[in-house]
């Protein structure tokens, strides 16, 4: 009768990377959240002081009372009132917000912290602290990541990249308190696809109940987006032409619960007779 | 006295798999079957004894057997790109005197975001003239890594039956039959139904048809197909089309005596290609 024979280290081997793989791919990592540090104002003008905009990203208003920002040894209250940011909203802090409601008067959310902590003009990281004192955002800036930094402020181009890394921030032509940063995303890379929050929990339970779908496109472009569900069937086409922003539920085509798990969102861009693919990933949890 | 090790580490693997199957929704079979979808089983040979099908599709001489298997779905994307979606499964299978137990364990990883497990006994026999039989009770459990939402739990049975010819055998398999719901809607499978045709190795090699219905509040068709090679009983092509989504696989094995190693590749059109590596082992 035949047995197999293999060599015990060859065994060994094998039983270890597959160990080595298991545990790497089971390692926790904490998801993002929804809120945001989108653009940033560290270089102060006589007739504009500091100032920072945080964006909730999510598809519910989110209250920020008791939430923080600063340094890792610094922090500062942002406020201790209720204070609801809205869904795909944005909030302004600023150090001085006579001073900031006089240079931007259109800008109504906004925030003046009993205590600010100053921005520092070349490089420096911030972080946001929610009400039970969660890390919830990071975002750092450096002026050598920029060639023609004066006293413009730094928009985000991307909420999905870290806010700590140089990918994720453009010098802004204008600068956009309260209003999304449009054009610096069409500036920065074209046709442009965000989604968030991940996880995005549709559960009516108040809180990231909705997925955010961003499209940016140039004026030549057109595309079609569509959500695939990790068993790489199609749960449904946005509507077409897609609008800037779209807010899925996590229902399918077909009116039934997308299932909980990884999912897909695509879009399929055509631009001057070219078409290419923009892909991002997703997790759904009910 | 000799120390038996081979049993040892095949018994000490089938423990620590306890008794949790591959990720619910999975795009691609997880094992040496990702190369055909499933469609291509041979009694005696890899893929019947892979712990991740039903036990009545083995009926060869190997008493035990392990086997590891991982794959890597679809591309790396616009986002995220450091974070993989990742599955690894491990199981074995023993069969006495015409019995064959099937235990497999797989751990699923999202973006290290969200996780599933399954685990899947199956108890099959080649007792029964004319066809044999097994039955399946697979348990899931899904969750977030944060734990900040306590994970869902589920149990399902699944029923198979393999009727071999001589010159090909039909399977017939009924899956996802819920024992316990998930408490919220969302972590089911679908109950679905498979039926296929698997021919034994000829001139051509093997060949199989697998068709599909999945009751996922409509009902869904999916139909593989898939063709087998073996070069000299040592080394293996095969290749699989399915629809629903339309994807395409193919596969490479090379086996010496109880060993086998599989690479796998399958290719959505918009997803992009997952990769799966299966290393097998069976002894007797």
């Amino acid at each position: 009768m035949y047995r197999a024979r293999v060599p015990k280290q060859k065994l060994a081997f094998a039983v270890a990377a597959v160990a080595w793989w298991y545990i790497c791919a089971a390692w926790p990592q904490s998801p993002g959240t929804a809120i945001k540090i989108n653009e940033i104002f560290p270089r102060a003008q006589t007739d504009c002081p500091e100032w920072l905009e945080l964006a909730n990203t999510s598809g519910v208003s989110i209250n920020i009372k008791n939430w923080k920002y600063g340094h890792l040894d610094d922090s500062c209250l942002i406020t201790a009132t209720d204070f609801f940011v809205p869904a795909n909203g944005f909030v302004v802090l600023t150090k001085d917000m006579t001073l900031f409601s006089a240079k931007y008067p259109a800008t109504v959310s906004v925030i003046q912290p009993v205590r600010w902590r100053a921005l520092d003009n070349y490089h420096d990281t911030l972080y946001v602290w929610d009400s039970s004192g969660v890390l919830c955002e990071s975002a750092g800036w450096d002026s050598h990541w920029f060639d023609s930094w004066t006293d413009q402020s730094l928009a985000r181009v991307s909420l999905t990249v870290s806010g700590l890394l140089p990918e994720a921030w453009v010098v802004a032509s204008k600068a956009s308190p309260g209003q999304p940063n449009s054009d610096a995303m069409w500036r920065a890379s074209g046709a442009q696809l965000d989604i968030g929050p991940i996880p995005f929990t549709p559960n009516n339970d108040g809180k990231d109940d909705f997925l955010s779908i961003q499209l940016s496109l140039p004026a030549a472009a057109t595309a079609v987006v569509s959500i695939y569900g990790f068993d790489g069937r199609k749960y449904l086409d946005l509507p077409t032409p897609p609008s800037r922003q779209f807010l899925w539920n996590g229902i399918a085509a077909g009116g039934r619960p997308a299932p909980a798990g990884p999912f897909f969102v695509v879009a399929e861009i055509s631009e001057n007779g070219n078409k290419h693919m923009i892909r991002k990933k997703g997790i759904l949890w009910r | 006295m000799t120390p038996r090790r081979p049993q040892g580490i095949a018994i000490l693997i089938l423990l620590i798999a306890g008794f949790v199957f591959p990720a619910s929704r999975e795009p691609v079979p997880l094992g040496y079957s990702m190369a055909t979808f499933g469609a291509i089983i041979q009694q005696k040979g890899i893929s019947g004894r892979e712990p991740f099908t039903p036990a009545c599709f083995y009926a060869d001489t190997f008493r035990y057997g392990v086997t590891v298997a991982g794959i890597d779905y679809f591309d790396p994307m616009d986002n995220l790109e450091s974070s993989h979606m990742v599955q690894v499964g491990l199981g074995g299978f023993c069969s006495v005197k015409g019995f064959t137990a099937k235990l497999s364990f797989a751990h699923f990883d999202a973006l290290r975001i969200y996780f599933e497990q399954q685990g899947t006994l199956s108890l099959g026999t080649t007792k029964i003239p004319f066809v044999n039989p097994s039955v399946e009770i697979s348990g899931y459990r899904a969750g977030l890594y944060t734990g900040d939402e306590p994970a869902q739990t589920r149990l399902d049975a699944g029923a198979s039956a393999l009727i071999p010819f001589r010159i090909a055998a039909i399977s017939l398999s009924c899956l996802h039959i819920p024992l316990k719901n998930a408490a919220t809607e969302g972590y089911t499978a679908p109950f679905t139904v498979r039926a296929g045709v698997h021919t034994t190795a000829n001139a051509l090699g093997s060949q199989g048809i697998l068709c599909e219905a999945e009751d996922d509040g409509q009902w869904r068709f999916r139909l593989s197909l898939a063709e087998e090679y073996w070069v000299f009983n040592r080394a293996a092509l095969a290749a699989a089309f399915t629809t629903n989504p339309v994807m395409i696989s193919f596969g490479v094995t090379v086996a010496w005596r109880g060993t086998a190693v599989n690479a796998a590749f399958a290719d959505h059109p918009v997803l992009g290609w997952s990769k799966g590596l299966t290393i097998d082992w069976a002894g007797k």
